[in-house]
């Protein structure tokens, strides 16, 4: 057991910020599994649990561990503020099978199944487009375009308007950045996600987009919404989830998924010469590797034990998928990135449970159509300088990755 | 003989009842699920755990 001071602290941004800190997480696995983190910013301290087996427990038992009772970020916040501003991925069952069952129809393997040629056409036009240039941001003319593009057909967001989703949801998600942080009163919107007065121009876009559908419904996730009778809050968060979950977590894993075949030549090379077999594993091996979402917190209803740590209840409990993808007792060689890994159990949709990703099996398909399409090209992208990370104890994300074409 | 139903609706291929009977429930390699619709009595016990686990309660059984 070692003491807390001479541990890394998760709760700030700034650890974050140069690279994710494998050799931390590494060292909290062997010596700390179950580590106290104090907050220095005024948090009453949390658990970080980083090992594979106590991740897939946590989230296994909503009984003990809720998603309801504290919401699911590090936030310490009144219940009336954990009320106002839960989606479903801040409510246990059986709350949350009610609102899942809303949309789960259009998430499952057969209804994506349905989108493959949609996703490549939207990936072929858009990698014209950025490859007919020299250099450009990959981040802004690719990564962020094709899951936007692919997911405003799904929610019922006009293309013309999918670029304002993207600019709003960057502020909402990137409120711990100082490139996109509001200046002002954070406590002033601790009813709204993320704390973020951006928050207020989303609910403000779907509301707009949610009265267009209940005149003159379409085959598409918000008119669905819009007929299930939910509350107007209800409906706001709901469309901030899914505006954001379907865009931004895409986005990186593309990101991540560029910056390793560039930093694994011999991978690529491989990957380029029979992509027909390896395509699907590849992507997986991408999804594990880049791990968009670092944690999600839970808090203990009951006093439990876990990896022989007792947890009272009330104490808030952080899981750490970005650990768990490099548990040295599950994955073999973890920090090999290796495209035909198998079996691949990263836990970078989640541990199981009930809130396993939603659109697990459309960001699995956007990826490998983007990297099939991508490596099918005779021009190969390069990078042109380094990645420009978020500052983000919470999102592993890429906000410009400058790229030139080599013809 | 127990009759087995997946409600293809709800099924998100999270693979949870292929991890407690891998001969009786299989992911293909779309990911779709695949399973074995009329079950020996004798099993009743993976079956039940697999009704249990589904974390979208996909499955149901009869008899």
């Amino acid at each position: 057991m070692s003491t807390s001071s001479e541990m890394i602290d998760l709760s700030d941004h700034d650890s974050f910020v140069e690279a994710v800190p494998y050799e931390a997480f590494a060292r909290l696995r062997r010596e700390d599994p179950v580590h106290w983190n104090p907050e220095a910013n005024g948090g009453r301290g949390f658990w970080a649990v980083t090992r594979y087996e106590d991740i897939r427990t946590v989230h296994r038992n909503p009984d003990v561990f809720s998603s309801e009772i504290g919401g699911t970020s590090l936030e310490d916040l009144e219940p009336e503020h954990v009320e106002a501003r839960k989606s479903m991925i801040d409510t246990d069952p059986p709350r949350h099978d009610e609102l899942r069952a809303l949309v789960n129809r259009r998430f499952t393997p057969k209804a994506v199944a349905i989108w493959e040629e949609q996703v490549r056409k939207v990936v072929g036009e858009v990698l014209d487009a950025a490859l007919a240039k020299d250099e450009f941001d990959f981040v802004a003319d690719v990564a962020s375009e094709i899951p936007m593009q692919v997911f405003a057909e799904i929610l019922g967001v006009p293309q013309s308007e999918r670029r304002e989703i993207i600019e709003i949801g960057d502020r909402l998600l990137g409120n711990a950045d100082p490139e996109y942080a509001h200046s002002g009163d954070e406590d002033a919107h601790r009813h709204l996600p993320f704390s973020s007065p951006a928050a207020l121009e989303m609910f403000a876009f779907g509301r707009r987009i949610g009265d267009e559908r209940r005149r003159q419904p379409r085959n598409d996730v918000m008119s669905d919404l819009v007929a299930a009778g939910l509350t107007q809050r209800e409906l706001d968060v709901y469309f901030v989830l899914l505006a954001t979950a379907g865009n931004e977590t895409t986005r990186h894993t593309i990101s991540h998924g560029l910056i390793a075949l560039d930093e694994h030549p011999d991978e690529r090379e491989r990957l380029r010469s029979n992509y027909a077999a390896l395509g699907r594993s590849a992507a997986e091996e991408m999804l594990r590797w880049a791990t968009p979402v670092h944690h999600f917190r839970r808090t203990a209803r009951v006093d439990a034990e876990l990896a022989g740590q007792t947890i009272r209840a009330g104490d808030k409990v952080t899981t750490w998928f970005v650990s768990g993808n490099r548990d040295e007792s599950v994955f073999e060689t973890p920090d090999r990135f290796d495209i035909s890994r198998a079996p691949n159990p990263h836990l970078t949709f989640g541990p199981g449970g009930v809130h396993h990703c939603l659109g697990a099996h459309l960001a699995k398909l956007e990826v490998r159509i983007t990297f099939e399409d991508l490596l099918s090209r005779d021009a190969r992208l390069e990078l042109a300088g380094p990645p420009e990370r978020l500052r983000s104890n919470f999102f592993n994300g890429i906000k410009r990755l400058p790229v030139r074409v080599a013809r | 003989m127990i009759k087995v139903n997946i409600d293809l609706n709800l099924c998100q291929s999270h693979g949870e009842c292929v991890a407690i009977a891998p001969d009786l429930f299989q992911l293909d390699e779309n990911d779709f699920i695949v399973w074995q619709e009329e079950v020996d009595d004798g099993r009743r016990a993976d079956l039940e755990a697999a009704v249990n686990t589904c974390p979208m309660t996909a499955i149901s059984i009869e008899g």
